[in-house]
């Protein structure tokens, strides 16, 4: 047989095996394509469950100052549920809304020897909750409807202590607020920001190491505890080098 | 030339192939077996590590807090243990029992098991394990290193165990309560002016009952945080004791 005979017999063979090539490749990389895309979002799930450690201990434990003293929200809270006094609330609820975002959902309550975090009903959706916030002054802070939630007991005094309920997810690390531990850091963020204008979202607030908070708002600085309205904007300011000269203590600008 | 029958049973053969072979491959990729479980360890293992540096650093902060409660207590039981508080109830009354004399080692030692015993209800409540106390003076601090060989977390098939040591450092002088101590016990008093002359410490409360002199001292208050900067704990430790009052009769 010449070579001309051969390709002439196999031909159809070829056409055949090619086709059936071509649809196994498509089909193959199809089913791949799927399971991996299944696999890596299990993956980031899990990961963004690791995040909601690093959101508890920047939200409890970021020092700042407010009515002239250091404080976090780890003491804070538990002093509110001792003393129940309505400017600590309105405290808690401004830092809070300073250093999370406003769609992370977060619910606080104030328990005591008789309630444990584990009373507290978790559901969103029953009316348990309504009652619950009734009797027992549980501080809604942020609440949208979310199941996926972590529950810790922040510790306390004897008789009150406090339970923090945050969604494993749905937040962003990199939107915490920036906080500055040295003087030149400081410098260098207040005049990043008020170079590009940053003055919306977390990026346009800074923690001096005065433990300060300063806002970013209308080209001018202001303590965010004291000098924002209710929704975060600055109602007096000071300059950019003002607030550097004064090295972003409250105290002295 | 293929036939016609050749035309219908080659596309049919392929599909099944083509099925056959593609059920095999997604469940060779999706193998829930051995290494989706290792997957699966590790990811507890991670999230148990920041589970449990999450509940750590939470004892941490609690165990601040029972170390003034602690001592708030201490001051109020005048540096008698619970024990001895059910037998004592004077600061004299070491002349009748020998089991209320206080010292200095006898006041670390009270508000020590003061200490333990506050945490260490805590810690089970947190199901966790128990904790040893120690603690050291240090000019007008006291250091109280907390230790758990045996601190157990648990997730799933996952378990570990950590030997959990941490000190807390707080401002407090018990120099000060011996130091009123000895001058308290040094000779009985008629009244709250005789007492006040002699012991002779400023802002020192007295009032008199019947059979006892009745005494309150205010002391200094604590903080959150390691600086007079930080906020103050709601708190405050009241040295309270008593002694017997001389009885002149009429």
């Amino acid at each position: 047989m010449n070579k001309k005979a051969i390709w002439a017999a196999d031909l159809p063979v070829l056409i055949y095996a090619t086709i059936t090539l071509a649809v196994f490749a498509v089909i193959f990389s199809g089913v791949y394509v799927f399971v991996i895309q299944t696999e890596s979002g299990e993956t980031s799930g899990q990961i963004q469950q690791f995040k909601t450690y690093e959101l508890l201990d920047y939200y409890l434990n970021t020092q700042v100052k407010v009515n002239n003293k250091e404080t976090r929200l780890m003491e804070l809270i538990p002093l509110y549920c001792l003393e129940r006094k309505p400017d600590q609330l309105e405290l808690i609820k401004k830092v809070s809304s300073i250093l999370l975002l406003p769609e992370t959902s977060r619910v606080l309550g104030c328990i005591n020897n008789e309630i444990a975090c584990k009373d507290i009903p978790n559901s969103f959706s029953s009316g348990k909750r309504h009652i619950y916030t009734e009797k027992n002054n549980i501080l809604i802070l942020s609440e949208y409807p979310k199941t996926n939630l972590k529950i810790i007991e922040i510790p306390g005094f004897k008789d009150s202590k406090a339970c923090l309920e945050v969604e494993k997810d749905n937040y962003d690390i990199t939107l915490f607020v920036d906080s500055s531990f040295s003087e030149k850091d400081f410098e260098s963020k207040i005049k990043e920001k008020s170079a590009f204008q940053i003055n919306q979202g977390k990026a346009s607030f800074v923690i001096s190491p005065s433990k300060d908070i300063w806002r970013y708002n209308n080209k001018l600085w202001c303590n965010a505890i004291t000098e924002t309205d209710s929704s975060l904007n600055c109602k007096k300011g000071i300059t950019s080098q003002e607030l550097i000269n004064c090295k972003g203590d409250f105290e002295l600008c | 030339m293929l036939n016609k029958k050749g035309f219908v049973f080659e596309p049919i053969l392929v599909i099944f192939a083509v099925l056959i072979l593609s059920t095999g491959l997604y469940n060779f990729i999706t193998n829930k077996g051995i290494e989706k479980n290792l997957g699966d360890s590790s990811f507890n293992i991670v999230e148990l590590e920041k589970e449990s540096k999450l509940q750590l650093g939470l004892m941490e902060q609690a165990a601040l807090y029972h170390v003034y409660n602690s001592i708030v207590k201490f001051a109020e039981n005048s540096g008698f243990s619970e024990y001895q508080i059910k037998e004592c109830k004077l600061w004299d009354d070491f002349k009748l029992n020998e089991k209320c004399s206080l010292n200095k080692e006898k006041l670390r030692e009270n508000l020590k098991i003061y200490v333990q015993n506050s945490f260490n209800e805590y810690s089970k409540l947190q199901g966790l394990g128990l904790y040893t106390v120690d603690v050291k003076e240090e000019n007008n601090k006291l250091i109280f290193t907390f230790n758990s060989p045996n601190v157990n977390f648990k997730k799933e098939n996952v378990e570990f165990s950590i030997n959990h040591n941490f000190k807390k450092e707080v401002v407090y002088d018990l120099n000060f309560l011996e130091d009123l101590y000895k001058k308290a016990i040094l000779r009985p008093f008629a009244d709250c002016n005789h007492a006040k002359e002699e012991i002779k410490i400023e802002n020192l409360e007295c009032g008199e009952e019947t059979l006892a002199l009745s005494f309150t001292y205010v002391q200094n208050k604590f903080h959150f945080g390691e600086n007079e900067n930080s906020l103050e704990y709601p708190a405050i430790p009241i040295i309270k004791f008593k002694l017997s009052k001389i009885i002149i009769a009429s």
